[in-house]
């Protein structure tokens, strides 16, 4: 019988035993004596959530393309078998091999959200990896970031030998052929790191030096040697139908949350709402042709026995053979009982007769995503929709028989305003308003609308416009949410409006990881001593342990979330190169302020900078 | 049942790391290994159509089993043993499709049809009993009523395990020879030679009356006297042999493929 890394006891004794044992249809098995280089990919979450990850599946099949690579998955054990594993000393250890970490040539991690820092402390420590780069030693795995965290990555900094910048597709082959050299000549560590800083779209944090001034701001950042480049350029796709795209997705035994095959349909989004972090680093938009798509929905559907395949993308509405492929989607597979699900698509009247075909309208809700309530803070942060499109939009869907209707807002934006705030509450008003003014008395039928808002509070990020935006305290965003519901409850039509905010503790620390530098990163490491992990989930985050780090470690939060930056403030992300020009960020910084609008990428170019690589939208004839 | 359509049984068994995989999840497996293998399954109508497919009994995590079946029902067919190498090529190493049978038209669900279950109990590794085994089963066989206190979900019941328990026997063996595959992980068999029981239970798996080997097991231990400790679900390795009917008669008999 297969061994496992965990006895049949444990198996038996913890929730899910299926998260740690591998043995999935399509996970890759190699001979271990046949290949120069494993590596162990990590998502540091739990098993549902890190399954359900595009990019983990890209890379998976990517690197096991290459005959002389295993790569293997691991994700966060969950906290039951986090406590058994250190009572009982047991090392974490790769699904598919069910071998220890520490015996791999490399551990990359996914860096998809910053609550997620105290997990990749976890899974180091569960390697017996040392959790500081410095640490390491040759007998240690080089440790590697990517993903959009890895565009700010000075808070965990410390933490990691090399940082991947950009789109996983395109150096990774450098970098592998150049480990090669080093595992069988005879230097070390150190050298390889060197030499890896020369590869474009890599950053390894201890080739370079931060000093700071007397008010704590940076001084200066730069390479420790000439040799090493002092601007990271990131590392695109130049053509999406060209790069490897997996055919054989791994299917899960247990439910994830992304239960179905995927299809990603293009990259970057020609919108350029002013808060969204990923319309800005992944520009300029790239399509993939529906032809490409088509062969891949066939081949994954074949291999999976998938019974859903969704539509991926950051604006899938905006993508421009979005027709074709659904119609083909429909066409092909509706007799085979797949179903087709789809991102939440601008609601118009073409989204609405595909929604109508694929779903039980009598069940599913319409979405929009207004962001604010006023027009005139839609135009401070961008986002092009306006009330008359929510209002045809959903006078038409509540004809074609929805009565269900979600929106999505933000509080806390940069210059709003009490007035933008409870026009959160009107809006949604005037939305239930449309139901009974579009479906007569005798049509109701003893239904009624159902209007649910729902708040966030806005973080701001690195890379996009409001980077030198102040964020609210917590307690100016808990004043604002209960202005709103305050304001619901005098609405006309309250009986059919519900209104949600989301918690606003996690809300500061993620807005402290963010935009933090490296000093952070001794916080984030008393944090975990104190026992935090699993930040990102409600139910487990702790608060006090992070209180405690930030008192012990003598650092201000507010430092990092509350200040206004000066316009000449030199970032800690600032050696990034994503194509997208300061200038240009700085530019939109003071439009926001003067609620002028930018039109987006398809409409007119803006100039921001990310033609320099050469492909996507900015090349598309207007 | 949509016109032209059929259902079919499929035996199958579940070993080695397919062990840890639940019921719905084995469920889920099968929906997608029926894709896989080019399965013309029916749906059922509406806007999430599922596969129109039961299990006769649900197997409990950490169990194996040679004996499992489920039902389906199939738009078109092919012969048995096509639509087995193609189920068997799509598996996961741990499933494995044994044999499959065509129901006639007015059949009986395979949930409905279980009657009893044949099992294979051995105690893993140090995990055996001070009691002596043997002896207590003796002791059971010969008793006229033995009584134990059956949990379920909602109550606790007296039931009558006599009624329950179709056939028990035991014999000793060789450690070695009960794991050939070696031990679980995590447990070490120091001497291959070292003779230790081998139980065989016949036991009653009707929907209403369903009882697992640890009841059984537990009411030996019972009955050899003193004070004992109760043994948990993983001192045992369990494997369901097979499955029966009210004539106890497997649920797919030999030989009847199409
Ligand atoms: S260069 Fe122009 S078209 Fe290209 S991404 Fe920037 S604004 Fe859009």
């Amino acid at each position: 019988m297969k061994k496992t890394a965990l006895s049949d006891e444990i198996l038996l004794s913890i929730e899910k035993p299926e998260r740690y044992i591998g043995n999935e249809i399509n996970a890759v098995i190699k001979n271990r004596g046949e290949v120069d280089i494993r590596f162990a990919l990590c998502f540091p979450d739990v098993y549902e959530i890190g399954m359900s990850h595009l990019g983990i599946q890209i890379l998976y099949d990517m690197f096991n393309k290459r005959p002389d690579i295993w790569c293997e998955r691991v994700y966060s054990p969950w906290t039951d078998l986090d406590r058994i594993m250190r009572d009982r000393d047991i090392p974490l250890f790769a699904l598919e091999s069910q071998d220890s970490i520490k015996e791999f040539d490399f551990l990359g991690i996914t860096l998809q959200y910053e609550m997620c820092y105290t997990n990749i402390l976890q899974v180091l420590e569960l390697s017996k990896i040392p959790l500081l780069s410095c640490d390491r030693s040759e007998e240690d795995p080089i440790v590697i970031g990517g993903g959009p965290c890895a565009y700010n990555p000075e808070p965990i900094a410390e933490f990691f030998d090399l940082f991947y910048i950009g789109e996983g597709e395109t150096s990774y082959d450098e970098l592998f052929d150049l480990y090669k050299k080093y595992k069988t000549g005879k230097k070390g560590r150190s050298d390889f790191l060197r030499e890896a800083s020369k590869i474009e779209g890599i950053y390894v944090p201890s080739l370079y030096e931060v000093s700071y001034d007397e008010k704590g701001l940076i001084k200066d950042f730069s390479p420790l040697y000439p040799d090493v480049p002092s601007k990271i350029r990131k590392n695109i796709v130049k053509d999406m139908d060209l790069v490897t795209y997996p055919e054989k997705p791994l299917v899960p035994f247990i439910q994830v949350t992304q239960d179905r095959v995927v299809l990603e349909v293009m990259r970057g989004c020609i919108r350029g709402c002013r808060f969204c972090q990923a319309g800005q680093i992944y520009r300029p938009v790239r399509e993939r042709s529906v032809d490409f798509l088509k062969d891949k929905a066939k081949k994954m559907l074949d291999s999976t026995g998938q019974d859903e395949i969704t539509l991926s993308s950051l604006s899938t509405s905006d993508y421009s053979g979005l027709k074709e492929i659904v119609d083909f989607l429909i066409d092909e597979y509706r007799d085979k009982c797949v179903n087709i699900s789809l991102p939440s698509l601008r609601i118009d009247e073409f989204s609405l007769d595909i929604m109508s075909r694929v779903q039980d309208v009598k069940k599913s809700s319409l979405t929009f995503a207004p962001e604010a309530g006023s027009q005139r803070m839609r135009n401070v942060i961008n986002k092009g929709i306006t009330e008359e499109n929510i209002m045809q939009g959903s006078a038409e869907a509540f004809k074609g028989g929805w009565n269900k209707v979600k929106l999505y807002f933000m509080l806390g934006l940069p210059f709003e305003r009490d007035e933008d705030v409870t026009e959160i509450a009107h809006l949604s008003n005037r939305v239930a308003m449309n139901w009974f003014d579009t479906i007569p008395k005798e049509e109701r039928k003893g239904q009624r609308v159902m209007v649910t808002a729902s708040a966030s509070f806005f973080i701001p990020k690195p890379f996009t416009p409001f980077q030198w935006a102040p964020m609210n305290p917590p307690e100016e965003f808990l004043r604002k949410a209960h202005l709103v519901k305050d304001t619901f409850k005098t609405e006309l039509n309250h009986k059919s409006l519900k209104f949600q905010y989301h918690e606003h503790d996690l809300s500061e620390l993620e807005g402290v990881l963010a935009r933090g530098d490296r000093r952070i990163s001794k916080v984030i490491m008393k944090a975990y001593e104190n026992g935090a992990v699993f930040d990102s989930w409600q139910e487990i985050f702790d608060r006090d342990k992070w209180d405690r780090a930030f008192t012990e470690c003598d650092i201000d939060r507010k430092f990092y979330t509350e200040r206004e930056r000066e316009i000449t403030e030199i970032f800690p992300w600032d050696f990034i190169d994503t194509g997208v020009s300061k200038e240009f960020l700085k530019a939109e910084w003071e439009k926001a302020k003067t609620e002028t609008v930018t039109p987006n990428c398809r409409a007119s170019c803006s100039g921001c900078g990310a033609a320099s690589f050469g492909t996507g939208v900015c090349f598309e004839r207007r | 049942m949509k016109e032209g359509n059929s259902v079919i049984r499929i035996k199958f068994a579940k070993y080695g790391m397919m062990r840890y995989i639940g019921h719905l999840d084995t469920m889920r497996f099968f929906q997608r290994l029926i894709r896989r293998a080019g399965i013309d399954a029916a749906y059922s109508e509406g806007f999430s159509p599922h596969q129109i497919m039961s299990f006769a009994q649900p197997l409990g995590v950490g169990v194996e089993s040679c004996g499992e079946y489920m039902d389906l029902e199939v738009r078109s067919l092919g012969t048995a043993s096509d639509m087995r190498e193609r189920m068997n090529a799509e598996c996961a190493e741990g499933i494995e499709i044994r044999e499959m049978s065509l129901l006639p038209e007015k059949h009986e669900k395979a949930m409905a049809s279980v009657y009893a279950a044949d099992y294979r109990v051995v105690f893993r590794p140090s995990h055996e009993p001070a009691w002596d085994i043997c002896a207590a089963v003796d002791e059971f066989n010969k008793a006229p009523s033995v009584k134990v206190m059956k949990k379920s979900k909602k109550s606790i019941r007296e039931v009558e395990l006599k009624e329950l328990v179709y056939s028990l026997s035991v014999c000793l063996k060789p450690i070695g020879e009960l794991f050939p595959e070696g031990p679980l992980s995590g447990d070490v068999i120091e001497d291959n030679e070292r003779r230790v029981p081998l139980l065989h239970m016949r036991l009653s798996a009707s929907s209403g009356d369903n009882v697992k080997p640890e009841l059984l097991i537990n009411a030996l231990g019972s009955l050899s006297g003193s004070e004992v400790e109760e043994i948990g679900r993983t001192d045992l390795f369990i494997t369901r042999e097979e499955l029966y009917d009210k004539e106890m008669k497997a649920l797919i008999e030999a030989g009847t493929g199409f």
